[in-house]
């Protein structure tokens, strides 16, 4: 229970809040244009379609990850840094962020879901497809989002964690033309009609990479108590 | 026992016998009956179909189909025509609704264009379902496609040259009246009718109106021998009347075998073409077409006869308009309007789900009608995406209509697109596309073709009927006097000059007197050789007014005057 006491206080500050309203907006907004730019005719072999999928990735990424990291700060949101000071077992905290990431990956893919579904409906693919899509969103929102979570509570300082976290993840998604034609990477596993092995690869591995980074989080909360302890 | 007395028990004995013959009789006749009535309440559904004239095809163009079909239960659907092109990597299905009661029969006659020699056309007719009622194949020969056809009605088969103009060869195709098309589109792929026998009572309204507009826009009949004087039809297409005079050719003429000639009288209009004195054929204008009346039967007529030369059309082929420089288009306005409205709706949502648990379910329900409704908003870009560009040329001669149309779209998305034409007798796709629907319905067109990203799909359609007000076009005085509407962007060409259209004093009249030299150029006559070649040749002669489109078409009307 305790840790659904988290997941409403991190969504109603992530939602609620003007500044979450904003973020929202802002989030939605991008996600509108990348429709738009979706709906261009195709090109030879550029489909406005790939562009738009991958836009999609990179803006929800970007979103969860940055909010679970605490790179946005939403007014009233408990980091897990603050709830190590908290009566909450560190189970419950691992669990109340994993749940809390999970459902604002959820939400911002739900948001930009049917912006895929409009997309395949123009190319007239089958609506299936677009679930598909979605998936791979949610899986590596999720999963970026539980390595955000994770440094955020290893590392101490502000612009180490921020380049690590941004350099990682753009050296990731940004690199996907340098290592090759991978199908399991997420700029590939995203694109319309890419192998349904790959999107399944994908999203295990960035699932993987959630429940390992979360797992680590429960790890690192007794040390950090025992340091706050030790502390005072 | 008396004689009498003594057949009685003779007759009684009798009497069972023939009660069981009588029977017998009675029973054979009852399953004899029964056989005779049961074909014919269940003679399963069937379709026959007759592609071309008697089995001569011109590829390329339009071809007359004739589908007869006969179903055993009442059947609501469509016909449909499968015609396969580019060696069969693409369909066209052109389907014709048909309501058709238990038993019912019903004919259509169709053009088809026919591009593909070596794999059948197919047609069946089909119940809304999709459920297939009865199907056939009509697998036209490669060694029945021709160059040219000569179709005849009558008995004796004319001789006209093998070759045609184009080299090609020439093929003569007995036909019946019952054949005859009842669209003018049809008649492309014949260059001439040589009427021997023509009995007018075994043809409809359509097919009589369709070869007359055929006539009239430029078709050619020969007729020889005695039409039924006082028939309609048979009296439009006379050139000449028969004194009732023959004259016996001992030796030929260079036109004419020996053998009986008759004696021909020009009607108003006929210009005579004489021989050594003798009265060949007699040829007169009808429209843009012509009719000629021969003196001799047509296979006196030889191969070599100038006869034939004359009858004959040049074969010419149509070009169409240049096409245009279609792009896809992204039409941004309804994509903008249906993402942004969900968007928006989402965000609401969200601030209230994140105040109040129940709003989540307000979330739910914008979630849901927003997955329900791209599909609509896609539909939506799609068909806004897909803008047929469409050159209208209409022709009107003798309130005769003809409208010609070409129409180019390029498909920006993968998929099926529907293009809305107007009420076309004849339809064909052609370009970039796997498979095209065409559905002719009552007030309209609806062509649905499967396009691939990119792909340009070229679609040709031609519009028959009578003109509703016939404007009239008069020479007078020098100048050329146009009755009719909206004539004010209008040009007047006559003999190599032309002159723009001027408003008169009386209501509704046009005068057009400022001759100056013609332009070839002219972007009207330019459009009118599309569809006549010999358009350079027709304002010799006559004049033609020709108007810019109205009600948001692009093209030209030409109103085609009569010969002063």
């Amino acid at each position: 229970m305790n840790s659904l006491a988290i997941v409403r206080g991190d969504l109603r500050a992530r939602l609620g809040t003007r500044k979450g309203i904003a973020v929202q907006a802002a989030f939605l907004a991008a996600v509108w244009l990348l429709g738009l730019l979706g709906t261009g005719p195709e090109r030879g072999g550029d489909s406005p379609m790939w562009v738009a999928s991958v836009g999609l990735l990179v803006v929800v990424v970007y979103v969860v990850t940055a909010a679970a990291g605490g790179e946005i700060a939403f007014p009233g949101e408990k980091a897990v840094l603050d709830l190590v000071a908290s009566p909450f077992s560190a189970a419950e905290v691992a669990w109340g962020k994993a749940l809390s990431n999970a459902a604002f990956a959820t939400v911002c893919t739900l948001g930009a879901w049917p912006v895929l579904l409009f997309l395949q409906a123009l190319r007239t693919g089958p609506w299936q497809e677009s679930l598909a899509q979605a998936a791979v969103l949610l899986a590596v929102s999720w999963g970026f989002g539980g390595f955000a979570t994770w440094l955020g509570v290893t590392v101490e300082s502000e612009v180490s964690r921020s380049v690590l976290l941004w350099g990682g993840i753009v050296a990731f998604l940004a690199g996907a033309g340098l290592v090759g034609s991978w199908p399991w990477h997420p700029a590939n596993a995203v694109r319309p009609l890419a192998p349904g092995w790959a999107r399944v690869t994908c999203a295990a591995s960035f699932v993987g990479l959630g429940v390992l980074t979360l797992w680590a989080v429960g790890r690192r909360i007794p040390r950090l108590r025992e340091g706050v302890q030790g502390g005072s | 026992m008396s004689p009498t007395s003594g057949t009685v028990p003779t007759a009684a004995a009798r009497s069972p016998a023939r009660t069981v013959r009588c029977g017998l009789a009675a029973l054979l006749a009852a399953i004899l009956s029964l056989l005779q009535a049961w074909p014919a309440a269940g003679e399963p559904s069937s379709v026959r179909a007759a592609l071309g004239w008697d089995g001569w095809v011109r590829f390329g163009t339009w071809n007359p189909l004739t589908v007869e079909a006969e179903v055993d239960r009442p059947v609501r659907g469509w016909l449909v025509v499968d015609i396969p092109q580019e060696f069969g990597a693409q369909r066209v299905r052109l389907r014709y609704s048909l309501d058709l009661p238990e038993g019912g029969r019903a004919i259509w006659r169709v053009p088809v264009l026919v591009v593909d020699a070596r794999r059948p056309v197919r047609v069946a007719v089909e119940a809304e379902d999709g459920a297939e009622v009865a199907s056939a194949e009509v697998l036209p020969q490669a060694e029945s496609a021709v160059a040219s056809v000569v179709g005849y009605l009558g008995q004796n088969p004319p001789s006209p040259p093998p070759e045609a103009s184009s080299g090609g060869r020439r093929a003569v195709a007995r036909l019946r009246e019952e054949v005859l098309p009842e669209t003018a589109a049809a008649y492309a792929s014949l260059d001439l009718l040589v009427v021997e026998d023509l009995d007018e009572r075994r043809l409809n309204d359509a097919q009589r109106h369709a070869l007359q507009a055929w006539v009239l826009h430029g078709g050619r009949v020969v007729t020889s021998g005695w039409l039924a004087a006082g028939a309609p039809l048979s009296g439009w297409l006379s050139a000449a009347q028969h004194t009732g005079r023959v004259v016996e050719l001992s030796s030929g003429l260079g036109s004419v075998a020996a053998g009986p000639l008759r004696e021909l009288h020009p009607l108003p209009g006929g210009r005579p073409v004489v021989e050594r004195s003798y009265v060949v054929a007699v040829w007169a204008p009808r429209g843009l077409g012509r009719v000629y009346a021969w003196a001799a039967d047509p296979q006196q007529v030889p191969a070599g006869s100038p006869l034939w030369y004359l009858a004959l059309p040049p074969t010419t082929s149509r070009e169409g308009p240049p096409e245009p420089d279609v792009r896809p288009r992204a039409p941004v306005g309804p994509a903008a309007v249906g993402l942004g409205a969900f968007t928006v709706l989402w965000l609401v949502s969200l601030a209230v789900a994140a105040r109040d648990p129940w709003g989540w379910l307000l979330a739910l329900v914008v979630l849901a009608a927003g997955a329900a409704g791209m599909p609509t908003v896609a539909q939506e870009v799609r068909e806004r995406s897909t803008a047929l560009d469409v050159t209208w040329v209409e022709v009107l001669v003798e309130g005769a209509r003809r409208a010609y149309a070409w129409g180019y779209a390029q498909a920006p998305y993968r998929g099926v697109y529907t293009y809305t034409l107007p009420r076309a007798v004849a339809v064909a796709a052609s370009g970039g596309f796997s498979e095209a629907e065409v559905s002719f319905l009552d007030d309209r067109v609806v062509v649905r073709a499967r396009q691939g990203a990119g792909e340009r799909l070229r679609l040709y359609w031609e519009v028959e009927g009578a003109a509703g007000a016939v404007p009239a076009v008069q020479p007078r005085n020098g100048s050329v006097v146009f009755r009719g509407t909206g004539a004010s962007q209008g040009v007047v060409f006559w003999g190599r000059r032309q002159a723009p259209l001027e408003k008169s004093q009386e209501p509704d009249e046009w005068v057009a007197s400022r001759w100056e030299r013609e332009d070839p150029q002219h972007p009207a006559l330019v459009s009118l050789g599309w569809v006549y070649p010999a358009a350079a040749t027709i304002v010799e002669d006559r004049p033609l007014v020709a108007l810019p489109l109205a009600d948001g078409r692009r093209g030209w009307l030409v109103v085609v005057g009569q010969l002063p």
